[in-house]
């Protein structure tokens, strides 16, 4: 088994609206100095097989073939073989973390703004109608 | 039932989940008398003889992953593109035109409209060729103003598609403004060469982003839309 990673971008040259737009909105939020904003879509796949080279043929295919549209965009995918340390299946499908991967979580989710009761609240003080 | 009509125009029109303008081509078309539209769910795997296939606008699964991108696998598209590679008729109207675009039966890919604005306008088109089937009751340079109704028809395709495309001719209505300008103020989404809508190189296959099929009667603010459908009846009879 197999877990794959896919990254779809927009090709170089191809225009991003969205990416345009996200890098217009962040000198609002006072981050200055951010260029070349693209925005792509992330995927996550478990793939069933034992050899890395037959999964990574076919995780190509599915690439070129679905996953991205090669006219207008690059993709490019990480596999990771999964066993002891990484995150495994129990029996019934639920994602079961090792128990320092999911401290870890914890530790960044306690530090994020999504934690906070109003991630917008410091709006208030930056604009005072 | 009128005998001096044995034969009328078949228009399948495959309606996918997610589809919403199957009601509206059915009806436009049931305004021509010489035509007969029907039907087609996209799990068939039975065209019923059509003289013409319609790929309709609307949202196909949920315009999940890319617009058109899953609905190309519909098992109806394999003989969709059966029909088209043996000279079949096939227009696709917006998400149609998407969905032609992903199966590789036309050039390019879409994307999101500049600025990421969904257009909802009627919009002036320029008429590039008139020697295809969808647009034989018109002329070059004709100016015909059909409703847009999209937010990913950025046509777009590499240089060296692009580069085919000019030089076939194989793009048959352009953006313009009023008077014909093709300019990029009069383009809405930032098409690549305000394109708007082209033909495949046996000029059997059309995809146009415009809803032609919403401008069919008086009532609806315009007719420009029966002269595409007209020339496809009009060819059709000819042919046989």
């Amino acid at each position: 088994m197999f877990k794959v990673s896919v990254y779809v971008t927009p090709k170089s040259g191809i225009s991003d609206p969205q990416g345009a737009t996200v890098e217009r909105a962040l000198p609002a939020l006072g981050f200055e100095g951010v260029e070349q904003v693209r925005v792509g879509r992330f995927i996550t796949l478990e793939v069933d097989g034992a050899e890395e080279e037959v999964v990574r043929r076919d995780v190509d295919d599915m690439c070129r073939r679905l996953l991205a549209n090669p006219i207008i965009e690059d993709y490019y995918f990480e596999l990771t073989a999964s066993g002891p340390g990484a995150a495994q299946m129990s029996v019934d499908g639920d994602i079961v973390l090792p128990s320092d991967a999911a401290l870890r979580i914890a530790g960044e989710h306690a530090g994020s703004p999504w934690t906070a009761a109003d991630p917008f609240a410091h709006r208030e003080s930056e604009s005072e109608e | 039932m009128t005998a001096r009509r044995p034969s009328p125009v078949r228009f399948g029109i495959v309606v996918f989940p997610g589809s919403n303008c199957e009601y509206d081509s059915k009806h436009a078309l049931s305004t021509f008398p010489e035509a007969e539209p029907y039907y087609l769910w996209h799990k068939d795997r039975d065209l019923q003889a059509p003289d013409v296939v319609i790929l309709p606008g609307g949202f196909s699964y949920g315009d999940y992953l890319r617009t058109g991108a899953i609905a190309r696998f519909s098992p109806l598209m394999g003989e969709v593109a059966a029909f088209a590679a043996d000279g079949g008729l096939v227009m696709g109207i917006c998400n149609g035109f998407q969905i032609l675009t992903e199966a590789h039966m036309l050039h390019g890919a879409m994307l999101r409209n500049r600025g990421l604005k969904f257009v909802c306008h009627s919009q002036h088109l320029r008429v590039e060729r008139t020697d295809t089937p969808f647009t034989r009751r018109l002329r070059v340079g004709d100016v015909i103003q059909v409703p847009v109704n999209h937010n990913e028809g950025a046509w777009t395709a590499g240089a060296e598609s692009l580069q085919q495309i000019e030089e076939q001719g194989l793009v048959v209505f352009r953006y313009c403004d009023a008077q014909g300008a093709v300019t990029d103020e009069a383009n809405p989404n930032g098409a690549v060469d305000n394109v708007a809508g082209i033909v495949n190189e046996g000029f059997n296959v059309l995809g146009m982003m415009p809803h032609p099929e919403r401008v069919c009667e008086d009532v609806l603010g315009g007719v420009d839309g029966r002269d595409l459908f007209g020339s496809l009846i009009d060819h059709v009879l000819e042919a046989r």
